[in-house]
């Protein structure tokens, strides 16, 4: 139990980090997530999603096809607790405290030899506590651990294949567990299906010599390729779907080449010079290009800026005045990777490579850098910085020195502690009331006071301004799904591949454009920006920093 | 000679790149480079400035005081060329090219330890990686004081290595060490940072080196450095020149708390002076500005953070894969180089990636917008661990060596045909391209009046420099108008105002010849009206109009 009691405390304090007011914070439900916690319901009440399939392996939601895993994994939450914010966002939660768990086993899996302790002097039990602690406080990890993120169910799945791979080693039928995992990541969301199997061969490669002894075939190896066998078969429904049609238009929509930016630049080039040789095709073409873009959209996940100033642009991904990761960890980060290089272990060569795919799919789409799709990431500079941390806490106890190892340990302490306590300061107070609409808020409100007065209007008029308001509606007002799955059309889909609902029941989803709609006749009409008279407001509902969100007219 | 075949490669490739379109690309003048080139000329046909001071060693100019060291080199140079770019530009590239050769020489003995051919082979890859430095290309290709001060700094850390090694003497490092100072302004921080760097792993030799130089004789001959060095060094921290430099501190930036964050921390007390306090605002505004050098949005590729005229246009300040050889050179620097336990690094590596810490740090500390002009000695580092990064692979596997190095070509092609052929449109804003052809236009159309519009800014230089103004009579008439501690301006040289103008000035004034921008000849001016003479338009090469020149009957 005591040996323990560290690993449990940084569980309860990432426990209490992912959980505390969880459907309060981030303030709002966002169109993805309302879809999620909507299907699962619907799944529940009638066997089919939204679009009226029976138990999909792929989610059509808006036209994006959403990948399976993390709709499934809601429905027993929404089974339990019923329909709302803490059902959808709650396994997203529990599995991001596990990875805290699980990066805690395999950095010492990966890190136990022997040499390890030689080399750096550091004992690995307390590398892969401090590893754990990091993640636990990190607020990229916690960006997508508070809320409905199918990325961070990948990633634990992600996580736990490695660990069975590793445990696999001693006991092969974990090997079982390993490609079950790496397998259920593929289904939980896209860009795991460039990671996971890249980091599934780079595992292999790195311990080939275990997997495969020259000594004849043993048990060991056996169980492995029969696992193999099961993973590969468990991936077969995938490659169809992603050969399809629906597969194929997600990535047309995101990827790098639906930017048509670098292919005018080459020919625009082109034109500069006087004739249009092979020289200047040889230098001016789509392939060098975007080949350009791929290297500019892969390298901009390494920013510093990215990583500990500005963050994430989107607002949904990032919490205001803070980077990727804390300011203050900036030596460790040099000092871990100093010493992870002069390493001598596996699971240095599998930090370094980690850190190297692990941008690749995001790269490979045309918003670079993107927290979101390269949330993987987390891992790696958590490992990277946790041996950092460790290297300094080593060398210090090592001088022997009391008051040096007091003095610099107090120090630590008080900017960590100010660090994180800026990070939460910013996420709690500032983040709701600076960027209120990337978290879609407002919406439950709408809901309550429609669906009060849903029967005392012939036409509810909503606005369209932030992302998919049907599928919130449709949640917060629980609607049955039967009648749903019946009323719903798709618009056909914009430039991105998405599309949307425009009406069900009585409510209309579009731009309101006021002198024309106020014509309509027993209308109730809810703007969010688009101009309607003040006057005429007979309810309005306020963002988290007290600023008029949306306004109700009737017309009645 | 075989064995400096690659160093003489590097050379070849690099003083091309340097000095091939010197004075078309970039296709205008800075305000800076206007300055030291009629300052240039006026000492050498007066020996006194542009205001009548005789060899002053800091130049006041546009009262923004320059260091002098580059416009007493730019004096020979104006003196063979004449005042023109090419002679403006000359000796920062010229510096440029020595640069590389100062390169080879300061990494070979960096990596001194290594068997001779080794780090010959390793220095000449260093040599040929700052030549085709796109960066250090493009500070070439202008009179950036910087420029200079990087070269001059590799001969000084040379030559310091040399000294402490007992192969040379005290005199030559101090000798670049004081020209440095003297040549730039950060490199008051600068010079000290890197003498630290390279005196604390040689602390023991250089003492031993150095308790020679403390007799009489010896304490004589030195003196002179020191008392340069740190004449230069305070002179320029205390008086007008100095104003100027606590000025431009980031520390002296101060906005306080804004309304904003007042209000949405409720007025709390305790968040808003924990979390949004001064101390935590300037320690954030220097850690990222020190960040961004090492940014690959300002080394890779274009991001939203650098001036434009601090990088080539639609790129980073770097080769877009230089990155391969940094990621490999910096790999094997860490792991191959220091062969004890990571607590006591080898002398090589903690010497290069020192440099490559300490660069950024002046730079960091302004507050003017970040660019990547003060940064320019991150050049220096970044092609030192280039070169090993190639010398690594080269050595180690030629089958990945020749297919980095033919994509990385192929790139260097790309890169260099972007900065000599699709850069005009952007450096014609950015280098106040237009003042050339205007003062053309002056010249072929003599009037009685002449009215010049100062909307971009200090134009009276341009209008010395382009006509080769006689220097003695502008010095007896010098206007110059004190602008306190920003800038100042002049309002006339000879027939020729340097004011703003609108229409009611074209149509009352005869024989005049008006220049302005846009704003001032706006289209609905007639410009085919009965007291118009002459309708001239400057554009950038993508029909921006910078000037229109309008010329009235008399």
């Amino acid at each position: 139990m005591k040996k323990n009691l560290p690993i449990i405390l940084i569980l309860i304090l990432a426990a209490a980090l992912r959980l505390f007011a969880l459907d309060k914070f981030p303030a709002g439900l966002n169109a993805d997530e309302a879809a999620i916690g909507y299907n699962a319901w619907s799944l529940i009440q009638t066997g089919k999603d939204e679009h009226a399939m029976s138990w999909p392996l792929v989610f059509r939601s808006f036209d994006d096809y959403k990948p399976p895993i993390y709709f499934y994994l809601v429905v027993p939450f929404v089974k339990i607790l019923g329909l709302n914010v803490w059902s959808v966002r709650l396994p997203s939660a529990l599995l991001g405290t596990a990875t805290v768990y699980l990066l805690y086993l395999v950095v010492y899996l990966l890190f136990k030899k022997k040499t390890t302790d030689e080399s750096c002097h550091i004992k690995t039990n307390n590398f892969a506590l401090i590893t754990a602690l990091i993640l636990a406080v990190s607020p990229w990890h916690l960006q997508f651990s508070r809320g409905g993120w199918e990325v961070n169910a990948a990633l634990f799945f992600i996580l736990l294949g490695i660990w069975g791979f590793l445990k696999g080693l001693e006991k092969p039928r974990y090997f079982f567990l390993y490609v079950t995992s790496m397998a259920i990541s593929l289904y939980t969301y896209h860009s795991a299906r460039v990671i996971s199997p890249l980091i599934s061969l780079t595992l292999i490669i790195l311990y080939w010599k275990s997997l495969f002894p020259i000594s004849s075939l043993r048990l060991p190896t056996k169980t492995f390729l029969l696992s193999c066998l099961v993973g590969v078969l468990l991936a077969l429904p995938l490659a169809s779907q992603l050969l399809s049609k629906e597969g194929q238009s997600r990535f047309t929509g995101v990827s790098v080449f639906s930017d048509t930016g670098p292919l005018w630049q080459a020919l625009e080039m082109r034109r500069a010079h006087q004739g249009d040789t092979v020289y200047v095709k040889a230098l001016h073409n789509q392939y060098l290009s975007y080949g350009l873009r791929f290297v500019k959209n892969y390298l901009s996940h390494f920013s510093p800026r990215f990583l500990f100033v500005t963050g994430d642009e989107i607002a949904r991904s990032k919490v205001p005045e803070m980077g990727q990761t804390y300011l203050f960890l900036i030596p460790f980060y040099f000092l871990g990777l100093f010493s992870l290089l002069k390493l001598d272990s596996k699971g240095k060569v599998f930090t370094l490579v980690w850190i190297l795919i692990a941008p690749l799919a995001a790269a490979l789409t045309f918003q670079s850098p993107h927290a979101l799709r390269s949330q993987n990431m987390v891992i790696p500079l958590s490992i990277i910085s946790g041996l950092g941390f460790s290297v300094v806490l080593n060398l210090l106890f090592r001088s022997g020195k009391k008051w040096l190892v007091g003095s610099i340990s107090a120090l630590l302490l008080i900017l960590g502690g100010y660090s994180v306590g800026r990070y939460l300061h910013l996420y709690y107070v500032h983040y709701p009331k600076t960027l209120p609409y990337a978290w879609q808020y407002g919406f439950d409100q709408i809901a309550d006071y429609v669906g009060q007065q849903y029967y005392n209007y012939d036409r509810i008029l909503i606005s369209d301004r932030y992302d998919q308001p049907y599928i919130l509606m449709a949640f917060f007002l629980k609607y049955d799904p039967r009648v749903l799955q019946q009323e719903l059309v798709m618009t056909p889909r914009d430039k991105f591949g998405f599309s949307t609902v425009r009406k069900f029941g009585r409510m209309e989803f579009r731009q309101i454009n006021y002198q024309e709609d106020k014509k309509l006749s027993n209308t109730l009409i809810i703007s969010a920006d688009e101009p309607v008279d003040d006057k005429a407001v007979i309810y309005t509902i306020n963002d988290p920093a007290g600023l008029p969100m949306y306004k109700f007219v009737s017309t009645k | 000679m075989k064995k400096y075949l690659l160093l003489i490669t590097a050379l070849v490739i690099g003083a091309f790149l340097r000095l091939w379109m010197l004075s078309s690309v970039p296709n205008g003048l800075t305000w800076d480079e206007a300055a030291i080139g009629y300052n240039a000329y006026s000492l050498l046909k007066t020996g006194r400035d542009e205001h009548g001071a005789i060899l002053p060693i800091v130049f006041k100019s546009f009262g923004d005081f320059k260091p002098g060291a580059y416009i007493y080199l730019t004096v020979p140079s104006v003196a063979i060329f004449g005042l023109n770019e090419f002679a403006v530009r000359f000796p920062s590239a010229l510096a440029g090219i020595l640069a590389i050769w100062g390169i080879y020489l300061l990494t070979r003995e960096i990596f001194a330890t290594f068997a001779k051919e080794h780090s010959n082979q390793l220095a000449s890859f260093a040599a040929l990686a700052l030549a085709l430095s796109p960066w250090h290309v493009h500070f070439s290709h202008g009179a950036w004081e910087v420029n200079v001060f990087t070269t001059l700094t590799i001969f000084a850390l040379y030559y310091f290595l040399r000294f402490v090694k007992g192969k040379s003497t005290l005199y030559p490092t101090l000798f670049f060490a004081c020209f440095s100072l003297a040549m730039y302004q950060a490199a008051k921080l600068l010079t000290p940072l890197v003498y630290l760097l390279f005196v604390i792993p040689f602390w023991k030799e250089f003492w031993y080196q150095l308790t020679p130089y403390f007799k009489p004789k010896k304490i004589l001959l030195t003196s002179p450095f020191i008392l340069f060095g740190l004449w230069i060094f305070f002179g320029s921290l205390f008086g007008s020149a100095g104003n100027r430099l606590t000025t431009l501190s980031i520390f002296n930036y101060k906005p306080g708390i804004s309304a904003e964050t007042k209000a949405i921390d409720n007025q709390n007390p305790v968040t808003l002076d924990l979390f949004h306090n001064q101390k935590e605002l300037s320690t954030r505004l220097v850690l990222s500005r020190y960040l961004y050098h090492f940014s690959p949005e300002v080394l890779f590729y274009e991001g939203p953070i650098v001036s434009e005229r601090g990088h080539l246009p639609g790129l980073g300040v770097l080769n877009p894969l230089e990155f391969i050889w940094l990621v490999i050179g910096f790999i094997w620097l860490v792991k191959s180089l220091s062969p004890g336990s990571h607590d006591t690094p080898d002398r090589s590596t903690a010497l290069v990636l020192g440099l490559l810490l300490v660069a950024p740090i002046p730079a960091s500390l302004t507050l003017a917008e970040f660019s990547t002009v003060r940064a320019l000695f991150m050049a220096v580092p970044l092609a030192m661990i280039s070169g090993v990064g190639i010398y690594y692979l080269y050595t180690n596997s030629k089958i990945f060596f020749s297919l980095f190095a033919g994509v990385y070509i192929l790139c260097t092609i790309y890169v260099f045909d972007n900065y000599f052929f699709h850069s005009q449109t952007v450096f014609a804003k950015e280098f106040n391209y237009g003042y050339k052809q205007v003062i053309q236009i002056i010249k072929e159309n003599p009037t009685k009046r002449v009215v010049f519009t100062d909307v971009y800014g200090q134009p009276y230089i341009y209008y010395v420099f382009y006509t080769a103004y006689d220097p003695a009579t502008y010095q007896k008439n010098n206007e110059f108008i004190s602008g306190g501690l920003d800038v100042g301006r002049v309002d006339h040289v000879g027939n020729v105002e340097f004011h703003q103008f609108g229409s009611s000035d074209m149509m009352t004034q005869p024989d005049t010849l008006f220049i302005g921008s846009e704003g001032n000849i706006n289209n609905q001016f007639d410009i085919a009206g009965p007291k118009v003479d002459l309708f001239r338009q400057i554009e950038t090469p993508d029909h921006h109009i910078l000037f229109r020149v309008i010329k009235t009957k008399p």
